[in-house]
């Protein structure tokens, strides 16, 4: 039987980000990518690469950001794995790159909007800002499906592919977004209540 | 070594056939599937690529006779599932078998059609359901959408869940399809080579696209086998450049750290590796990077090839017909030239197979790289 916790817990949804519990942030703007921008400023995130991210990345970005700033994470980067679920891809990014090739007088497809058309970007962003080289996959489902995570993600463990990993659902569509991520490690006693990485678990953190 | 995971049964849905047999005789004839058009639905400008014959996935798809409405790439599933699923004793609709999913786009082109398909029918996950619904599978199935990689990684995680005990057998399936979509996409970073790519070679200068599908069926057991031979899945890993989203890594350490946990997943050390399928796009940057990882890895003796030039860069699908066919390869022990390459064109020495040849082989690695710096490797040996 591994020893896997959940050390810390993020969520962003409703205009709300929550983390290990506490609420951190609630937004005043209303549509979406404002929200994400009234977060970077209010979070001093200081990494202009936010701003040519798609919605998707920069909800990605924001909850991986959150949840491990501050932290120490004593584990080399080829052991650090990033694996999310995700329900809607990329369609909100999908639409813009068909907009640009749908009118032929008007045919203007960009490489800094086809880029984000695959879900797994958000993750090379994570990466790319964290520094973590290991494991990751994004995977598709209807809705946030603990199981499924749990699934995946202790099999990394268990064949030792990862010391610790960044899991959970990230999706957006429109003005549709939410964001449920946890990061796993091994053998931490933290003590808490529910804090092994099950599935019931991530469940009820986010209820 | 790991308890190994057998690779019951295939198929590959291509330019070059409907099964894994037509596919295999036209690599080891070296005979391409992509063709060049001046003019076609999908693209502004003329385009090489390597296209499924609709007419004959209708004929074939007519012969499951159901009678629900499927979208062109849902039936490219359903054909190769069944084909490959026909040559074992699996039951698809049992609750100790998984349906694993890779694809980048999915059923994009709902998004460019008018339609009378439910809306959810774009989302990957949709896609997935529907198939393994048609095969009686209860089971939630796996869906993968991770770029270039994602073929790979759907083998990899298939066989880490059947290891783990979590299921029996898994029918991991792949495809993607030409549309506007991804064409539109790739020309706008001009990445696509105005004629057939040329993997490794001196004068390549972009990719070619193509559309396929595949299946391949893992188990635990050995009485499920339909090959010619014994072949096990060993063992995968994937790696992430944290470098650039759209660029490969200028070092090649993203790949190199994949390959190197596959071989430590697989227990087996370079040395052991008797051929190796590259994923070689023929892009400038992608190829000089597999030529670094390899050196740094220590495979530039090892027979090597990228599958590119038959059927094109087929993305979701890629993963699963190149895996396939490098087992075939070892099992028939013939070697499959690298076509388009004549001039070696990368910074690092690499032993190109350059045409099709009589060879012993016990162990292959598979490798690919993709969009997100994700980078997946698999392991595979002839038992």
């Amino acid at each position: 039987m591994q020893n896997l916790t959940i050390t810390n817990w993020i969520s962003i949804r409703s205009k709300e980000i929550t983390k290990n519990g506490e609420r951190l942030f609630q937004a005043q703007e209303d549509s979406f990518g404002k929200i994400m921008k009234e977060a970077y400023r209010h979070f001093k995130v200081g990494y202009p690469k936010f701003f040519k991210m798609d919605k998707l990345s920069k909800l990605g970005f924001l909850s991986a950001e959150l949840l491990v700033r501050d932290l120490e994470l004593p584990y080399p980067a080829e052991k650090m794995g990033v694996i999310l679920q995700n329900g809607h891809t990329t369609l909100d990014t999908d639409t813009k790159h068909w907009e640009s090739i749908a009118d032929k007088d008007n045919y203007f497809p960009s490489p800094a909007v086809f880029v984000y058309t695959l879900p797994n970007v958000m993750i090379g962003e994570i990466c790319i800002r964290q520094g973590w080289q290991g494991e990751n996959t994004c995977y598709q489902l209807p809705h946030f499906d603990a199981q499924q995570l749990e699934q995946t993600v202790s099999v990394l463990f268990a064949e030792k592919k990862v010391d610790c990993c960044l899991a959970g659902w990230v999706d957006q569509n429109a003005e549709e977004y939410s964001a449920y991520v946890v990061l796993v490690e091994k053998n931490k006693d933290i003590s808490k209540d529910n804090s092994s990485f099950i599935s019931q678990n991530l469940e009820q953190l986010f209820k | 070594m790991p308890k190994p995971i057998y690779l019951c049964a295939d198929n590959i849905l291509s330019s070059l056939g409907l099964s894994t047999q037509e596919n295999m005789d036209a690599l080891y004839n070296q005979y391409s599937g992509i063709k060049c058009y001046n003019q076609l639905p999908f693209s502004q400008v003329p385009m090489c690529t390597s296209l499924i014959n609709r007419q004959k996935i209708q004929e074939h798809f007519a012969a499951l006779k159901t009678k629900e409405k499927y979208t062109h790439l849902e039936k490219m599933l359903l054909v190769s599932v069944q084909d490959a699923l026909s040559q074992t004793s699996i039951s698809a609709n049992k609750a100790d078998t998984l349906f694993v999913f890779s694809t980048t786009k999915g059923n994009i082109n709902l998004l460019e059609e008018s339609h009378d398909f439910e809306k959810e029918r774009i989302f990957l996950w949709r896609t997935a359901e529907i198939i393994s619904q048609h095969f009686n599978n209860t089971n939630t199935p796996i869906t993968i959408s991770n770029a270039c990689i994602s073929g790979v990684t759907a083998i990899n995680t298939a066989a880490s869940l059947l290891r783990a005990g979590q299921y029996k057998h898994a029918v991991i399936m792949g495809a993607d399809i030409m549309s506007e979509f991804t064409p539109s996409g790739f020309q706008s970073f001009k990445a696509i080579s105005s004629k057939p790519c040329k993997p490794f070679d001196q004068e390549r200068d972009g990719i070619t696209l193509g559309e396929a599908a595949g299946t391949i069926i893992l188990s635990t057991e050995t009485h499920t086998l339909a090959n010619k031979g014994t072949m096990a899945y060993l063992g995968g890993a994937s790696s992430n450049d944290a470098n650039h989203i759209s660029g490969p890594s200028r070092t090649g350490d993203g790949l190199y750290l994949a390959i190197k946990q596959a071989l430590t997943q697989s227990g087996k050390t370079t040395n052991d590796i008797h051929l190796l399928s590259a994923h070689g796009t023929a892009t400038v940057y992608n190829d000089e990077m597999e030529s670094k990882a390899f050196d740094w890895a220590g495979l530039n003796q090892v027979p090597v090839n990228s599958l590119k030039g038959y059927w094109g860069h087929t993305l979701g699908a890629a993963g699963i017909i190149e895996s396939i066919a490098t087992c075939h390869s070892l099992l028939d022990n013939k070697t499959i030239a690298t076509l388009g390459y004549s001039k070696h064109g990368v910074p690092k020495p690499l032993n190109i197979i350059t045409k099709t040849a009589e060879q012993t082989m016990q162990c292959a690695l598979k490798t690919a790289s993709g969009f997100g710096g994700s980078n997946a490797a698999a392991v595979f040996q002839k038992l």
